[in-house]
Formats: structure tokens, C-alpha cells, sequence
């Protein structure tokens, strides 16, 4: 039985600028939540970046329920990644991931 | 159906990225402060673009002749948040739509009797986001102490909040649902988040677009027929 449970974020980072890595996007993320909540939120998000198109910056964030919010609070307080500017725009979530899929393949 | 109530458009060339951003994120509309396009308090394209003014005066009786004449020409009044005099004097008045939280804002703090004044003549009180986004640590952190408590105030008095951008750059607005978790980090809950940045813009902008319509006559009366002098 799983212990935590999970729900999936359907985002667009729009930029200004190169596109985001994402590495990038998802260390800039954590470290906002870090400097927003502190490190026991960072450890319990179980945050990780299922699918990401660099090109468009559209992707699929995967984090637990429990910490969802605070997770999309941070996203959005992100103002520059590297040398691009960038807005986060949580646009769906899910508690499963082909749902998701299903519309980012639509997109 | 949310509308961000502050955008400042640096020039009139720079208003179509902002509106292209704005139907991107998924807003109905936008107030636009800085420029005098002729075509504002209308549509453009799908987007709804209104102006947006701002009363800079301090003293009571430059904010009266102020409110007076942007009244007449703009669908959105905002007051920022300074001295207290003024700030009743905003609270109590109902051409002033928005008092509006500015830096430096560990200088002015809203207090409760205004926010009551304010309750009772539906002034909401703006949170523009833009300085969240470019502070980080212990200068976020302050700053976050004091949009916290003066929206604890607000909300304990029942004044409404409104979520804006403040940017004058398009890729400085934020989506109506980021705006919304935003509020969160300010000490809203999701239900007054949301409605802080998809509701009450959007009824602030729709009545105040029914004082340019010719059938209004004043709060609550409208020509609803007309009859025929024949």
C-alpha cells in the first residue's frame, strides 16, 4: 500500500529568454520551497518532474498531496531561472498521471 | 473569469504583449495604468482592456479634487496605502475601488478601523505580487510579515482582497491560479485565495463598467425604458 499520496501538476513555464533546463526548473523550484517552508516540506513533496518539453515549457509535476499547494506557491514566486525570465502557470491537476498525459498530448 | 487590475504599460506599442500574455494565462481582462490609448474601457480582441488610475497626491484635499475628475474617465480608482487621514478619508468614499499595499510598506500599515470603513463601502485592498518575485530570503521574508499582517487585518475586518501583478512587463503577470496560491503564502485560505484573484476583480471591473453605460444614473438606479415623446 502506498504511504503517500500523490498528485500531478500540469504546468506552463512561459520565458522571456533561452529555454529552462530542467534540472534547472526543478532545483529552482526546491529551492523556493526551501527558502519558503523550510526543509522538512522539501523533504516530504517528494518532488520530481515527470515529463518536461523544454522547447514549449510545458510538463508534468508530480509531488504529494500534502505538500501540492505549497509546491505550486513556490513555482510561482520564481521570477528568473539562470539568465531567462519566467512565469509558471499551473494550468490542471490530477491525482493520476494519464489524465494528464492524455491532455499534453492534446497540447 | 479573472482580470489582473495592475498592469503598467510603459508605452501604448507594448500593450498588445500584454494583452497576448494576458489571454495566454488565461485572464478575461486587464487594467492598464501609464498609457492613454483611446481605445481603453473597452474590448480588444477577446481580451477586456480598462485603464486603471492611481491617486499619487498625499494631502486630503489634492486626493478629493484627484478622485473627482479620474472618476469620471477611469473604470478602476486606486488609492496606495499612505497616510491616515487620507487613508480613512479612501475607506469611507465610494469612487476610490482599491486601497492599494506599496512599498516602502513597513512605513504604512493598514489599520483595523480603516479596514472596517472600508468593509462597509466595498473598497478591497490590492496585494500587488511583483515584489514577491524578485526578493528572495530574509528581504522576502520581511516583506511577507507585513503583506501578511495587514491582509490578517483586512480579512478579520471583512474587507475583500484583490490579487494583482503590478508588473510592467508581461512576463511578470502571473496566472490567476498562481496568483491564487500566492494568496496562500499570504495567509489566505484556498476558497478567499481564489476568490481574491478570479471574483472580485472581475465584479469590481463589471459594476464599475456599468457607471459609463448611458442608462446609469447612480448606485442601484438604471433606466430600464424610456418613453416616447411623440
Amino acid at each position: 500500500m502506498r504511504d503517500v499520496r500523490r498528485r500531478y501538476l500540469l504546468f506552463t513555464l512561459h520565458r522571456d529568454g533561452p529555454p529552462v533546463p530542467e534540472k534547472a526548473l526543478v532545483s529552482e523550484i526546491r529551492k523556493q520551497l526551501l527558502s519558503l517552508y523550510g526543509e522538512l516540506v522539501v523533504a516530504d513533496s517528494k518532488l520530481y518532474l515527470n515529463e518536461y518539453q523544454q522547447k514549449s515549457g510545458i510538463g508534468i509535476l508530480q509531488c504529494s498531496e500534502k505538500s501540492l499547494h505549497k509546491v505550486i506557491a513556490a513555482a510561482a514566486v520564481i521570477g528568473m531561472i539562470d539568465a531567462t525570465s519566467v512565469s509558471f502557470e499551473p494550468r490542471r491537476i490530477s491525482g493520476t498521471i494519464r489524465a494528464l498525459k492524455k491532455k499534453l498530448e492534446l497540447t | 473569469m479573472a482580470i489582473d487590475l495592475n498592469v503598467r504599460v510603459p508605452s501604448e506599442v507594448d500593450i498588445s504583449h500584454f494583452l497576448s500574455m494576458a489571454k495566454k494565462l488565461g485572464f478575461v481582462g486587464i487594467a492598464a495604468m501609464g498609457t492613454k490609448a483611446p481605445y481603453l474601457n473597452g474590448t480588444e480582441g477577446e481580451t477586456v482592456l480598462v485603464n486603471r488610475a492611481e491617486i499619487l497626491e498625499t494631502s486630503l484635499k489634492a486626493v478629493k479634487r484627484s478622485a473627482m475628475r479620474l472618476r469620471m474617465k477611469s473604470t478602476i480608482v486606486a488609492l496606495p496605502l499612505r497616510g491616515i487621514e487620507v487613508a480613512n478619508w479612501a475607506a469611507e468614499d465610494s469612487r476610490i475601488d482599491l486601497l492599494t499595499l506599496t512599498e516602502p510598506l513597513n512605513e504604512y500599515k493598514l489599520r483595523p478601523t480603516t479596514a472596517k470603513l472600508a468593509a462597509a463601502s466595498h473598497t478591497a485592498l490590492e496585494v500587488p505580487v511583483l515584489p514577491l518575485l524578485h526578493t528572495t530570503g530574509l528581504v522576502r521574508a520581511r516583506l511577507l510579515k507585513s503583506l501578511r499582517e495587514n491582509t490578517k487585518i483586512a480579512v478579520n475586518a471583512g474587507m475583500h482582497i484583490v490579487l494583482s501583478s503590478g508588473c510592467s512587463v508581461p512576463i511578470h503577470m502571473r496566472s490567476p491560479m498562481a496568483l491564487s496560491h500566492i494568496g496562500l503564502l499570504l495567509g489566505l485560505d484556498i476558497k478567499e485565495a481564489k476568490r481574491a484573484a478570479f471574483e472580485y476583480p472581475h465584479t469590481i471591473v463589471s459594476s464599475n463598467l456599468k457607471r459609463f453605460q448611458s442608462e446609469y444614473l447612480g448606485p442601484g438606479m438604471e433606466l430600464v425604458r424610456e418613453e416616447d415623446n411623440k
